[in-house]
């Protein structure tokens, strides 16, 4: 796990030490072990490392066998040792033991066409010294990160946006387009990210930069489909089990240790327990409980703690911390958020750390793959309640489905309509599942400066990810389509890279997933629909695969969604100066994107009812975070910051 | 019983031993499929949107009544007490 950046200029201007070694700096946190640079006529490439497999010599940049391709590589390539035997078997020989290498043999020998045989999580950049182009690629499902900036003066990459404004020419400006992207989906639309001429290449697909510009292709994306006529749920439980055993398995490689964290949910245990089953030795564990009862789930983190017989720590989070560690969040996720539920995350992975661990195994992505979260359930519900839109039972449903809602413990008909009602009859709506949850985000750009307002009159976030769509995307049944809706926009936009990549590297730990492995996602998207959401039981085949593996209580127990507070966080128990700072008329003169008056209006209902909503929330945590966004990055642009200095540096000068 | 009925029953408890992963005999016509636990109020959802679906019949509240539903045998009866009116 790593950081990369790099710079191709054909005007000869590529080798600037300087400016190399400071993007690096930016992101040094990534991979604080050690750091190389390889510097050409056109091309500088740089690496941080954090060092996993091959301690000794997998130092980057390395080249193929010829010298021709140099690769600088942020990820891991899981299943490295079988494409090493691949190559050896046909005569090549290696200098390291290092996925890295495998990878720039393997490309060598296969080109672009090397994508579809790995098995792993990565944004790596091959420069081609002969044919003088740089050849880019992220993972199917985007765990890795990796953006670009191109203009006349070159084109440049790296891990993260801040390394790329510590090129002086570059100018940070935030979009208001893609603001407005997020504050609908919690995240821009890829490429799109929250800065303008910024971009990110997007999961699945590969770029090539040479003297023509910018080509860039895809190479794997989401299909749904039922390719399994006659499948039964046993065989189908059986399946899983020996592709989910492997994905955990090849996991497991690492010349660290590797830990995981345990929820206390169902997906969590499950990979913990095939890691016990694999690997029965002492397995580490980490958890976060919340002092706010609402969101707290130690008990059931307890219970699997106990059954799995890990080696277990958990801290427990306070609105406090969550409070004083948002600047650092909104640091590393790079874009405004709407929710504070990143920063729990944040200090999970510096309790990691603390525990020297580089490496934790999740069970991330088993809700979107297996359908296990609460939307799913509710777009069926309203699908039911859109038959009888007039009927007062049909909606109760929904009072079953978030009984953690405290708006949900008395919802009468009249309170379901406004709350759940949002164009219940659009059943053909291609966006259906997911209108609900982007109306009430659509709340936070009612306050929204006349300046925003005017700049977006007429502009809309569906219609470009309407034109976004895929071709197919019309024939999927109902739960294929929210899927794809919530895996590529939610889980690969915001989960991975917010909750993700940033939170876990901002304390140089790596995570991986299981549930991620691209052989276990096709797999789970050729499932029928019943084998994932029966009747309306989220994640119905991990349930059957997990009987007598785990606590039953924690097959059975009803889905708690993970969230963290806000209200609390920002306003109760003296919240920290910046907070007061964020939300003064004299900032929102400055960021201009929201309006001072709308925002001070809702504050003082807050005040005055002791009492704010989901959405208010939401509203809340998006001016704050976009406050403090403008202020690291266009106020301070990142690029004047202190270089921290860069461990055992290597330089390949290519001139 | 009429052809119709003996179709229709076929049908439904087809449907609910799909819907449910239940071996093919453990759910009987009589078996009170959501005190048994077949199928919990949420399985309301799917089971009514099936009937509607498939047998061309539309339930008001005063319908979603647990006599009209408790069995295999109840709701044959209420299929066919719908069509005919």
């Amino acid at each position: 796990m790593c950081g990369i950046a790099g710079i191709i200029d054909y005007r000869g201007k590529a080798a600037t030490k300087p400016v190399i070694e400071g993007m690096l700096c930016a992101i040094n946190y990534r991979g604080p072990d050690e750091s190389g640079i390889y510097l050409s006529q056109f091309a500088a490439l740089g690496n941080v490392r954090l060092s996993i497999i091959d301690l000794s010599t997998g130092q980057q940049p390395i080249s193929d066998s010829s010298g021709r391709y140099w690769i600088v590589f942020n990820g891991e390539i899981f299943n490295y040792k079988e494409l090493r035997k691949l190559l050896l078997d046909k005569g090549l020989s290696f200098k390291t033991n290092s996925d890295t290498e495998v990878l720039v043999q393997l490309y060598a020998l296969y080109g672009k066409e090397c994508l579809s045989m790995l098995n792993g999580q990565f944004a790596f950049a091959i420069w081609d010294k002969i044919k003088e182009e740089v050849f880019i690629a992220r993972d199917r499902i985007g765990i890795r990160p990796l953006f670009y900036h191109n203009s006349e003066r070159g084109f440049s990459f790296a891990s993260e946006i801040k390394s790329l404004f510590v090129q002086k020419d570059i100018t940070p400006e935030l979009s208001y387009e893609n603001l407005s992207q997020i504050y609908t989906f919690w995240t821009a639309i890829t490429p799109g990210t929250a800065f303008r001429n910024i971009f990110e290449l997007s999961p699945g697909h590969y770029m090539v930069y040479n003297r023509q510009g910018i080509e860039i292709n895809k190479y794997w994306e989401l299909r749904y489909n039922d390719g399994n006529e006659g499948l039964t749920l046993s065989k189908a439980v059986e399946s899983f089990h020996d592709l989910f055993y492997d994905a955990v398995k090849i996991r497991l490689r690492a010349d660290v240790e590797v830990a995981a964290y345990l929820s206390g949910g169902i997906d969590s245990s499950s990979t913990v327990a095939y890691i016990k089953n694999i690997e029965p030795g002492i397995l580490n564990t980490f958890s976060i409980g919340f002092d706010d009862s609402d969101f707290d789930e130690s008990s059931y983190q307890r219970e699997a703690v106990n059954y799995l017989n890990t080696r277990h720590r958990s801290i427990i989070c306070t609105s406090e911390e969550i409070s004083e560690s948002f600047p650092k969040v909104v640091w590393h996720s790079e874009t405004p958020v709407t929710r504070t539920a990143p920063a729990p995350m944040y200090l999970l992975s510096r309790l990691v750390r603390e525990n020297n661990i580089k490496v934790v195994i999740t069970g991330e992505g088993a809700d979107e793959m297996l359908a296990g979260y609460d939307i799913f359930k509710e777009a069926k519900i309203r699908r039911f309640w859109a038959k009888q839109p007039d009927s007062v039972i049909r909606p109760r449903l929904l009072t079953k489905l978030y009984p953690y809602l405290p708006q949900m413990k008395q919802a009468n008909p009249a309170i379901l309509k406004m709350f759940y009602g949002y164009k219940l009859e659009e059943i053909d709506n291609p966006f259906y599942s997911h209108l609900l949850r982007w109306n009430n985000s659509n709340h936070i750009k009612k306050h929204f400066s006349a300046e925003v307002k005017s700049e977006l009159n007429g502009y809309s976030p569906l219609d470009v990810l309407g034109e976004k769509l895929p071709g197919d995307f019309h024939n999927w049944d109902y739960l294929q389509k929210s899927q794809w809706l919530e895996t590529t926009i939610f889980m690969s936009g915001y989960l991975l890279s917010s909750q993700g990549d940033r939170m876990a590297m901002a304390n140089s730990v790596e995570g991986r997933y299981p549930f991620l492995d691209y052989r276990v996602i096709e797999y789970c998207n050729r499932l029928p629909a019943d084998f994932k959401l029966n009747i309306l039981n989220e994640k119905y085949l991990l349930k059957r695969l997990m009987q007598n593996k785990i606590p039953d209580s924690i097959i059975k127990r009803s889905k708690q969604a993970y969230r963290a507070p806000v209200k609390s966080a920002f306003f109760l128990n003296k919240p920290p100066l910046y907070v007061k700072e964020m939300l003064s008329p004299e900032f929102f003169t400055k960021a201009g994107v929201f309006d001072y008056n709308s925002i001070s209006m809702l504050l003082q209902k807050i005040e005055r009812t002791n009492n704010s909503s989901e959405v208010e929330d939401m509203v809340l945590a998006s001016v704050i975070s976009t406050h403090i966004l403008y202020h690291q990055f266009i106020e301070k642009n990142p690029g004047t910051h202190q270089p921290e200095r860069l461990s055992n540096l290597k330089i390949i000068t290519d001139l | 019983m009429s052809t119709d009925a003996i179709e229709i029953k076929e049908k439904v408890k087809e449907y609910i031993r799909q819907a449910t992963f239940v071996e093919n005999d453990k759910i009987k016509d009589e078996s009170l499929i959501f005190k048994e636990g077949y199928f919990d109020s949420m399985g309301f959802v799917v089971l009514i949107t099936y009937l509607e679906e498939n047998f061309g019949i539309k339930t008001s509240d005063s319908d979603l009544i647990e006599e009209n539903f408790e069995s295999i045998n109840a709701i044959t009866d209420f299929i066919i007490r719908k069509n005919s009116n």
